[in-house]
């Protein structure tokens, strides 16, 4: 069940970034006709995120009665 | 016919009459009293009324406009569906604090003075408190008392802002304010009930301690006062737009570390008012609708979350996402409502967080405003992550420990109905469109470029997501934020006055001391102890010395 989920995930990716590449774009940023741009962020946006939440967790993260 | 009254009056004094009822004639007592409310506000015509003189200036109590009119809506209707959730708490206590709390915020958006506004923005302060205190314990109790410090510090800086704004220009009016002092401070108190970065450490640190049902209201009327009081003073300042970006972020950064559900979902509350505040500073018109879009759909996404975990709290007593999971089997209308409103706060398409944040990311494009562009971008995939995080580890997380049952009926109901608005205005947005400040309103919010970026952009992460989940997982503990450096600055006063009274106890002890010496002087003038006599000649020295000062 779980393999069957994650293969419709994996050809959902695929349809998604495929579209991308459809002549419909905003037009206001330089980056706005590269195709399937938004799934770039996507994935840039998720690593930075990762790296950004270890960083502060490293030296931000204490014990439940830090306070106390 | 009847004349209108101010909607806040109608719960500000309806109040008081909650003790007077009892079982189910309470419950309908609670429900109606809302109702009442919301026809009193489709009466409500264009103008000022209810004007009164008072010391040379004009208090308006009743300033109805299209940016009042959609907020009070909203306002109400959550206060409905709020009360419908809290229906079976028998502690009169917690629905009188939630009365005056959403008195007192329609108060604020209907005065159209800054004296009325500051009356009623610092009875939204007390009455708030309340709603964290009921939960009776001294975490709560602890939490109050810093919720309450920092809302009467925001509360003076408005007041000396207000004072001097008077001042200078002689008005109470509220509307846009010159640069200056007075703008300034009126920005400071604005901000810290809207949760400005470096002063918004009372939210998170507050609202995961409220009642279970005192913490929906909370998260809706603070923030979002702030969010309209800004609309109405600080409208296209571009620095406000550019706090909103930055709150996005810092938001989602700090949420997807988080462990206790609610605390979660108070930095959520942060980066999603972070748009709203993005889409006033923008100040187009395209702008401030998204911005109010986004207050009317965010109330309900967010209230509903609140809800939701709340539910969840309540029914198995865990409040950390590391003891929760599996829930699913056993809470499937709280699971699929949670579903309903973390698409909506993603802003996912045909969910109602998608039309007003796509409003406001629309915007920031058309100013060709790249940097808070990128920033509300990287807010939406941090929401998104966080809500994967959220949905998956409270309810699909294999637990065999939890086992439990949905939650009352009335919560249920309260859910499914919130639920259900967020769906409606998602698919149907012209309903939202139509009360919205600027009308007619140039906005497909279905544009196929937008649907499909999104779609991408959600896609692409939640496959990340996905491949490195284990790094995303909760963990026990805290995390520090800025309150920090607030709590250590107050643990460090604490110890100057300790130090100042030791003094001052030293002090009153030499001199004690020094009078029983001196009696002791009188009675026997021979042999005098050595350390009364340093004592004596100490005195007479500063007598001596001070004569000589004087003299000279």
């Amino acid at each position: 069940m779980e393999t069957r989920l994650k293969t419709i995930f994996w050809v959902l990716v695929g349809l998604t970034v495929v579209i991308g590449f459809l002549p419909i774009h905003h037009h206001f940023f330089p980056w706005d006709d590269v195709p399937s741009v938004d799934a770039v962020f996507g994935i840039i946006g998720t690593f930075l995120l990762l790296i950004i939440i270890k960083f502060i967790g490293s030296f931000a993260r204490k014990k439940e009665d830090f306070y106390d | 016919m009847i004349k209108p009254i101010p909607p806040g009056f109608i719960f500000l004094l309806g109040a008081f009459l909650i003790p007077l009822f009892r079982g189910g004639l309470k419950k309908a007592y609670l429900l109606l009293v809302p109702v009442i409310a919301f026809i009193d506000i489709l009466q409500l015509k264009h103008g000022t009324s209810w004007v009164y003189h008072f010391l040379n200036y004009n208090l308006i109590l009743l300033k109805v406009d299209r940016l009042s009119l959609v907020v009070a809506y909203i306002f109400v209707i959550i206060a409905f569906l709020g009360l419908l959730y809290a229906l079976h708490v028998e502690d009169d206590g917690q629905h009188i604090a939630a009365f005056l709390y959403v008195g007192s915020s329609l108060g604020v958006v209907f005065s159209g003075d800054f004296f009325s506004l500051y009356a009623f923005w610092e009875i939204m302060a007390v009455a708030s408190v309340f709603l964290i205190w009921y939960r009776r314990d001294k975490q709560a109790l602890d939490a109050g008392f810093r919720y309450i410090i920092m809302h009467l510090l925001g509360g003076c800086c408005l007041l000396a802002g207000i004072a001097i704004h008077v001042a200078n220009t002689g008005s109470l009016d509220v509307g846009q304010i010159e640069r200056g002092l007075a703008w300034l401070l009126i920005l400071i108190g604005f901000g810290l009930n809207t949760a400005f970065i470096f002063i918004h450490t009372w939210l998170p640190d507050a609202y995961p301690e409220g009642t279970i049902t005192g913490s929906v209201f909370m998260c809706v009327y603070t923030t979002k006062t702030g969010v309209y009081v800004l609309a109405r003073c600080f409208a296209g300042t571009e620095l406000v737009a550019y706090m909103g970006g930055i709150m996005a972020v810092y938001g989602v950064i700090f949420a997807l570390m988080q462990n206790d559900v609610r605390r979660l979902l108070s930095y959520h509350i942060i980066s999603q008012v972070g748009y709203m505040v993005a889409g006033v500073g923008i100040g187009t018109e395209l702008a401030v609708n998204g911005g109010i879009a986004h207050v009317f759909n965010h109330i309900l996404y967010k209230g509903l979350l609140f809800m939701c975990m709340g539910s969840v709290i309540y029914m198995t007593g865990k409040r950390k996402l590391t003891q929760l999971g599996g829930l699913a089997k056993y809470m499937p209308i709280t699971c699929i409502t949670c579903i309903i409103a973390s698409l909506s706060i993603a802003g996912a398409p045909g969910f109602n967080g998608f039309v007003s944040k796509g409003m406001v990311m629309l915007a920031a494009a058309e100013e060709h405003m790249t940097i808070l562009y990128l920033l509300l971008l990287l807010g939406a995939v941090g929401t998104f992550l966080s809500f994967v995080k959220l949905c998956y580890f409270a309810f699909f997380a294999p637990n065999e420990e939890i086992e439990t049952k949905e939650a009352p009926i009335n919560m249920q109901l309260a859910m499914i109905l919130t639920a259900f608005l967020c769906v409606f205005i998602g698919v149907y947005p012209k309903v939202l469109f139509h009360v919205l400040p600027y009308y007619p309103l140039h906005y497909h919010a279905f544009a196929p470029a937008h649907v499909i970026g999104i779609i991408q952009l959600f896609m692409l992460s939640g496959l990340v997501f996905m491949l490195f989940k284990e790094h995303f997982a909760p963990h026990e503990g805290i995390v520090l934020d800025f309150d920090y450096f607030y709590r250590m600055a107050g643990r460090g006063l604490v110890k100057f006055c300790f130090f100042l009274n030791d003094v001052r106890t030293a002090i009153q002890a030499g001199m004690s001391d020094l009078v029983t010496s001196i009696i002791a002087l009188s009675k026997k003038p021979l042999p005098v102890p050595r350390p009364i006599g340093i004592g004596v000649i100490f005195v007479l020295a500063l007598f001596t010395i001070s004569f000589f000062i004087s003299a000279g």
